[in-house]
């Protein structure tokens, strides 16, 4: 199959930045992602005819996507683990005592109680905001978060992927959600 | 790898003996763990009576349920029906 760059009608197009987006989160950025992502494309622009328009057509190319990625990761996690996380990898550990007090409560002075905009009008920017989140966190972190949110591995299966003891797994995917959970709360803040 | 490091704060199961009370850093430890697991009974009920008495972590409860619903939505999860 030629590797040469395809046009893409319009409407993929639009959509391969946020797929390169999601397979550099969880496969680097090597050509490998890109990879995944063209021959996701390919596919989609293949079997269009399996396309019904039931459900959005991103969502329909997330899915795609996540199965190619998975592939990748099944290939690659025979030869080593896929996310190297050192012993003492305390990645980001600040987030994990920010916005508590040393008695473990949230710190009241600056805890946002802001909630999710309900109008269905900001549900694009919500997801843009979320996006933006998910590329604001720390590389390992992202990635992990990603096995168990996007592909949907449950923990034991990342602990055996990733080489990382359960405890530390859990640990890892604990701050990981609460700096996603602090930055589009800053977002909704920021929305209303 | 072994030792395991919890790192403070975390939920181990010593946490659970009738005389301790869950910290909001425990609580939301066990908010996003219910994204993974089901909540042994104990953990659910201690939770459960932090979340009645605490503010923050009921907004943060619900904060973090509007983030994983995104996620779902973002990640093109599909949800068995209710």
């Amino acid at each position: 199959m030629s590797r040469s760059a395809p046009v893409w009608p319009e409407e993929l197009a639009a959509h391969r930045r946020f797929l390169l987006g999601l397979a550099r989160l969880q496969l680097g950025h090597g050509g490998e992602a890109d990879d995944v992502v063209q021959d996701t494309l390919l596919a989609a622009a293949e079997g269009a005819g399996g396309f019904s328009g039931g459900v959005p057509l991103r969502a329909w190319l997330t899915g795609i996507l996540r199965h190619k990625i998975v592939d990748v990761l099944r290939l690659r996690g025979r030869m080593q683990p896929l996310v190297v996380v050192d012993a003492d990898g305390d990645e980001d550990s600040g987030i994990a005592e920010r916005g508590f007090d040393a008695a473990g409560r949230w710190d009241t002075a600056t805890f946002e109680h802001t909630q999710c905009p309900q109008s269905h009008a900001s549900q694009r920017q919500l997801l843009e905001m979320l996006e933006l989140c998910l590329h604001a966190l720390p590389p390992r972190s992202a990635q992990l978060v990603l096995m168990r949110e996007y592909l949907g591995m449950s923990t034991d299966e990342i602990v055996v992927q990733a080489a990382v003891t359960p405890g530390h797994l859990r640990v890892l995917l604990h701050r990981a959600r609460l700096r996603l959970r602090e930055c589009v709360v800053r977002g909704w803040g920021e929305e209303l | 790898m072994r030792g395991a490091r919890m790192g403070r704060g975390t939920v181990s199961d010593d946490a659970m003996d009738a005389d301790d009370v869950l910290t909001c850093r425990d609580a939301a430890l066990l908010v996003c763990d219910a994204r993974d697991r089901a909540l042994v009974p104990a953990e659910a009920s201690y939770l459960g009576r932090h979340l009645s008495t605490c503010a923050e972590c009921r907004s943060a409860a619900r904060q973090f349920a509007s983030l994983f619903a995104q996620m779902d939505a973002l990640f093109a999860v599909d949800k068995p029906a209710a």
